[in-house]
């Protein structure tokens, strides 16, 4: 049978072949490096056991890795764009590599679309992400999302970053990458196995990551030399561990840790360093010290112009066209008075008007636009083209603007207790929260064996679980009548009275004693002061002022 | 005994009619694989990894072979089998048998001789070196020194599967029977190898170059350590390892340098280069295969082929200790079934149409060969149209180096386009980090149990898989791996290990021409800050 599907394969190769020699021979080219994601394009976060806590999806990013062009989107184009002069184009998915059977006409196009796509991705921009723990916050000058200060810049330079991580991206598309400074592996946990006659109690390995992770997009406006710089932030430091005893020889490792956690954008012109996120915790457990993160931002490579008379496909990143997936229309905070679309229904809208809207008369069999994930896509003349990416940046463009975040926390009469700062586009939410998390031995479970025929030697199983502490800002700014409409969400969860040690049968475990927390939600709208004053009362709790300062960054 | 009295009556049979029996044993052309046995630092996860199966089954591809040949003997005459032996009365069959199987032996006959060393470089030899042959005075002043590991052997059936052990050591370790009502913990002796292994398949090009795809293994043991566990002695052996994954065109005579490294510190290694050497074998071209009328040839065309069908899985090199037949042949079915998409089988196709050439018999199981039917000069012109389609190397330059400008690690390595190569150093060892509490099974009155260690294995060093496609694509990934510390926690079976370690990621995909440097990635590393650089040579 096997032989015979072999035979039949081969003859039908030779005959394949023997078509070949007809309209044009046979064009092969790979292109893993257009249609395929890179090898371990997905990297693994940080902190505590972070394999287990993949459900932790990210605000703004599909957590796949993805190639620049999908495979099958890119077969149709090639294939429409050759039109009848292609017996066939085909590219396989699993090796990127591009087949097609056309004319040597057809050949030299592909060659030449082929050349200019990688052209186009050559053009990518290094983003040099570092991570300061300095031991003050840096002042006024830190502003999120604006360039550095001369005087901050002169300060981070004398420190040496915390982490630092550095990536390469293409237009529109997702790249994550991390800094891991150190992986530390400890008895965290036993778990009681109750699938034999016994329970039996055995250790359970935890593995903490530490250091800096990033998912990052960079998208380009169609027609301007400016960018949307998209990130997903994870920061995981240790800071120290406990060792208790859970029964005699049976010890555990309790960590304890920070995490920040910060989603935001911002709009980049050109070679710059931008603080994305910083925060600042003097409360409880905090040592005071500021953490900033901020990107080095190369310079925007010019955008290549195609000839004028040659059909090319073009790709306009969607990150620059998109509008907010959650905006705040609630608040009344909606850009987009066209109407509540999602954004599918939005691309459609951009796709399906494009023909009528530039040079009607120029759209043929060979010219078209499609939608991919990473972008709109169209195939058309180079002047045509510049036309196209006029328009898309006059009617569909977002995202023109930062507004940067500023939040402190201030106990009446004190010094500031924490600080967060944040940057988001103009009508995007940012958010950012800062969390110190204790693993704490908090109950034991007992467990009998599977086998109850007689019921002996129950086993007692830890349960360690972790607490967190720490502040929540959700945040979105956008420009009305002149002044700045924000919403913002701020929660508070607060461990004030620490910690309360409980002796019972079972051992001694601990409670966490929650003292108080509270949540802030308002849509203000400001001027050019701050956006946001107020107190902060809770029964039982010092009494806590809170300010939101918002600023624009940047001019439409 | 049913087999011989079979043929016995066949052969009495064919005397009393007067004709001419003859008997063929095939038992020569179906290669038997060793197993593979791997050095260095024993793995209790890997426990059967004893055993490494080619990627794909060479045996089948031998058999097959002759299936083509006796197929062809059957169209003339009556051609019986058994087991494998092969009768027939018929002059015609014999004829073709004789011309088809003779051809099949001498390209199993005429083995090479394949010897692979690690030699001591001197300072400035890893970096200065020009990978791939090396010239005589190079290899004269090679051969002078003491190698850090070496083996020579000749390949079976295509294969080489040989190691070469300089030292073994018996180590204490335990595992638990839990067949009967109580478990029962017993020890075990794991052994501890150092040396040189390899298992390459080595076929020779009609252009009288090697194909040599596989895995160069080479371990020296270090001093390990002993704890106790439960109250037990526990040994944790620890070893260097070098593992090199790849395929190569090593023209046969003088050594080919595959990889330079050179370290700053006195781990691993040092500053070795690898070499791999190729000599006699089969003769260019045809080798044995002689006389008049058509015969049936196996050509190699390994060279062709996606680097799925590679001998060994560079991502996964102990694959095939887990890979069952069935997975193959699923997947070789899959591909015949979807030719279509087979760019190779296109690709042949197009080769054999336009140069007139004998039509192909068959492809065979294990994927990398090609069956023709011709005389000779027909099998010759194929044979040289299949060794010109080699592929271009590629010299890549990894670079390790500290922000504080400390000197830094170099790595070079010779790499066939499309085909990705994977090189691993590392200085491993046996930790003790936890034990497994087990019980026995249902419907006993004894609740015992017994405690077996959970081991893992130590890494220290460098994981790198580098791939150059065509159109000056370049992907390489990989990590650097260090171990900072290691806390003991004291429990009541005994001391865990509890470590800290420091992982840098290395990645770069995408276009780079020969003379460019990308970087890997940079971040901490030991007390400073490293950056890792990918150069191509020009």
């Amino acid at each position: 049978m096997r032989r015979a599907i072999a035979l039949a394969c081969v003859a039908a190769c030779l005959s394949a072949a023997a078509q070949d020699a007809d309209p044009g021979g046979r064009y092969e080219q790979r292109i893993a490096d257009l249609v395929l994601a890179p090898r371990g394009a997905e990297v693994e976060r940080v902190g505590l056991n972070p394999r287990l806590h993949e459900g932790d999806a990210a605000l703004y990013f599909d957590e796949d890795p993805e190639g620049l062009y999908a495979p099958f989107a890119l077969e149709v184009a090639l294939r429409r764009l050759l039109g009848f002069d292609a017996l066939e184009v085909r590219v396989d998915e699993e090796t990127g590599v591009l087949l097609a059977r056309t004319s040597p006409g057809g050949r030299g196009r592909l060659d030449r679309q082929l050349a200019w796509l990688r052209a186009v991705e050559r053009q990518r921009v290094e983003v040099r992400l570092r991570a300061y723990l300095l031991e003050a916050w840096p002042g006024a000058e830190l502003r999120p999302g604006a360039a550095l200060s001369p005087e901050a810049a002169r300060a981070l330079a004398s420190q040496r970053p915390w982490a630092e991580l550095e990536v390469s991206l293409p237009d529109g598309v997702r790249v994550a990458g991390v800094a891991l400074r150190r992986e530390l592996a400890f008895l965290g946990d036993y778990e009681v196995n109750q699938t034999g006659v016994v329970p039996v109690l055995n250790p359970q390995r935890s593995v903490f990551r530490e250091g800096l992770w990033a998912a990052l997009r960079l998208s380009r406006m169609p027609a301007e030399a400016r960018a949307v710089l998209e990130f997903d932030l994870g920061f995981a430091r240790h800071e120290g561990a406990e060792q208790v005893e859970f029964r005699p020889g049976l010890p555990l490792v309790l960590p304890r840790w920070s995490e920040l956690a910060a989603e935001g954008s911002c709009v980049v012109t050109g070679a710059r360093t931008l603080v994305l996120a910083a925060v600042q915790d003097t409360d409880g457990a905090g040592d005071g010290r500021a953490l900033v993160i901020t990107a080095e931002v190369g310079a925007l490579p010019p955008a290549l112009a195609p000839p004028d008379e040659a059909v090319v496909l073009r790709r306009y990143a969607w990150g620059a066209l998109d509008r907010p997936r959650r905006d705040a229309a609630d608040s009344g905070l909606s850009l987009d008075e066209g109407g509540p679309w999602s954004s599918d229904q939005r691309r459609e809208r951009i796709a399906e008007a494009l023909p009528g809207a530039v040079d009607p008369e120029r759209w043929s069999d060979e010219s078209f636009v499609t939608q991919w994930t990473s972008g709109l896509v169209v195939c058309q003349a180079g002047a045509t083209q510049r036309r196209v990416a006029e328009h898309l940046q006059a009617s569909w463009a977002q995202r023109q603007r930062t507004v940067g975040h500023w939040l402190q926390v201030v106990r009446a009469g004190g010094e500031p207790r924490a600080r967060l700062a944040v940057a988001a586009c103009e009508g995007w939410p940012g958010s950012i929260a800062w969390q110190r998390k204790q693993a704490c031995l908090s109950e034991v479970e007992r467990s009998a064996g599977a086998v109850s025929v007689r019921f002996r030697d129950p086993g007692d199983d830890p349960l360690v679980k972790t607490f967190a502490h720490g502040l929540t800002l959700e945040v979105q700014g956008v420009e009305v009548g002149g002044s700045l409409r924000v919403h913002v969400d701020l929660r508070r969860r607060a461990l004030e009275a620490g910690q309360e040690r409980v002796r019972t049968p079972w051992g001694e475990l601990t409670r966490p004693v929650e003292g108080w927390s509270w949540r802030v939600e308002e849509s203000v709208r400001q001027g050019r002061g701050p956006a946001l004053a107020g107190e902060v009362r809770a029964p039982g709790a010092p009494t806590l002022q809170v300010r939101l300062d918002s600023r624009m960054e940047g001019s439409k | 005994m049913r087999t011989t009295v079979w043929l016995l009556a066949l052969l009495g049979a064919s005397a009393v009619w007067g004709q001419d029996p003859r008997v063929y044993d095939l038992s020569g052309l179906e290669p038997e694989l060793p197993a593979w046995s791997p050095l260095g630092v024993p793995r209790l996860d890997r426990g059967s990894q004893g055993r490494l199966e080619p990627r794909r089954s060479e045996r089948e591809g031998a058999l097959e072979a002759v299936a083509v040949v006796v197929e062809r003997a059957a169209e003339l005459g009556a051609v019986e089998q058994s087991g494998l032996r092969l009768l027939t009365t018929s002059a015609e069959a014999a004829a073709v048998l004789e011309r088809g199987l003779e051809p099949l032996r001498a390209q199993l006959r005429d083995l090479p001789l394949v010897r692979v060393s690690l030699v001591p470089l001197e300072a400035g030899e890893a970096e200065r070196l020009a990978l791939g042959p090396l010239s005589e005075a190079d290899a004269a002043r090679f051969a002078k020194r003491a190698p850090l590991a070496r083996l020579s052997a000749r390949p079976r059936g295509g294969w080489l599967n040989a190691r070469s052990v300089r030292g073994q050591e018996q180590v204490v370790g335990y595992e638990v029977d839990q067949s009967g009502a109580v478990p029962v913990r017993t020890a075990t002796l794991r052994r501890v190898s150092a040396g040189c292994a390899a298992r390459l398949r080595v076929r020779r090009r009609a252009d009288g170059a090697f194909w040599v795809e596989g895995v160069i293994e080479c371990a020296r043991p270090l001093d390990g350590a002993r704890v106790t566990f439960d109250g037990l002695p526990l040994d944790l052996p620890a070893a260097d390892r070098l593992r090199v994954v790849g395929a190569w065109g090593v023209p046969g005579g003088p050594p080919v340098l595959l990889a330079a490294c050179s370290l700053p510190s006195p781990t691993g290694f040092g500053s070795w280069g690898l070499c791999l050497q190729v000599l006699a074998g089969p003769p260019p071209g045809l080798g044995g295969a002689a006389g008049a009328g058509p015969f049936v040839w196996r050509h190699d065309v390994s060279a062709l082929l996606p680097a799925s069908y590679a001998a060994v899985d560079v991502d996964d090199p102990f694959a095939g200790a887990r890979d069952t037949r069935g997975q193959v042949e699923a997947l070789i079915e899959e591909r015949l079934e979807d030719d279509s998409r087979d760019p190779t089988q296109e690709r042949l196709a197009e080769l054999l149409d336009r140069e007139d050439l004998p039509p192909v018999r068959e492809r065979d199981h294990d994927g990398t060969s090609l069956y023709a039917a011709g005389d000779r000069a027909e099998q010759l012109r194929l044979a040289q149209l299949l060794a010109s389609r080699r592929l271009p190397e590629r010299r890549l330059r990894l670079r390790l180096d500290s922000e504080e400008g400390a000197a830094g690690a170099v790595l070079r390595v010779l790499a066939l386009e499309g085909r990705p190569l994977r090189v691993v150093l590392a200085r491993e060892r046996n930790a003790l980090v936890s034990s497994e509490l087990l019980g026995n099974g249902c419907g006993s009155d004894g609740p015992e149990t017994v405690a077996v260690p959970v081991l893992e294995v130590v890494v220290g060093g460098f994981d790198l898989r580098l791939e150059a496609q065509a159109a000056e694509e370049v992907d390489v990934e990989g990590a650097l791996c260090a171990v900072l510390a290691e806390r003991p926690l004291a429990t009541r079976w005994g001391e865990f290990s509890q470590l800290e370690r420091q992982r840098l990621q290395l990645s770069a995909h995408g276009v780079c021409a020969a003379g460019d440097r990308v970087a890997l990635g940079a971040g901490p590393w030991a007390a400073g800050v490293a950056r890792a650089t990918l150069e191509v040579e020009r």
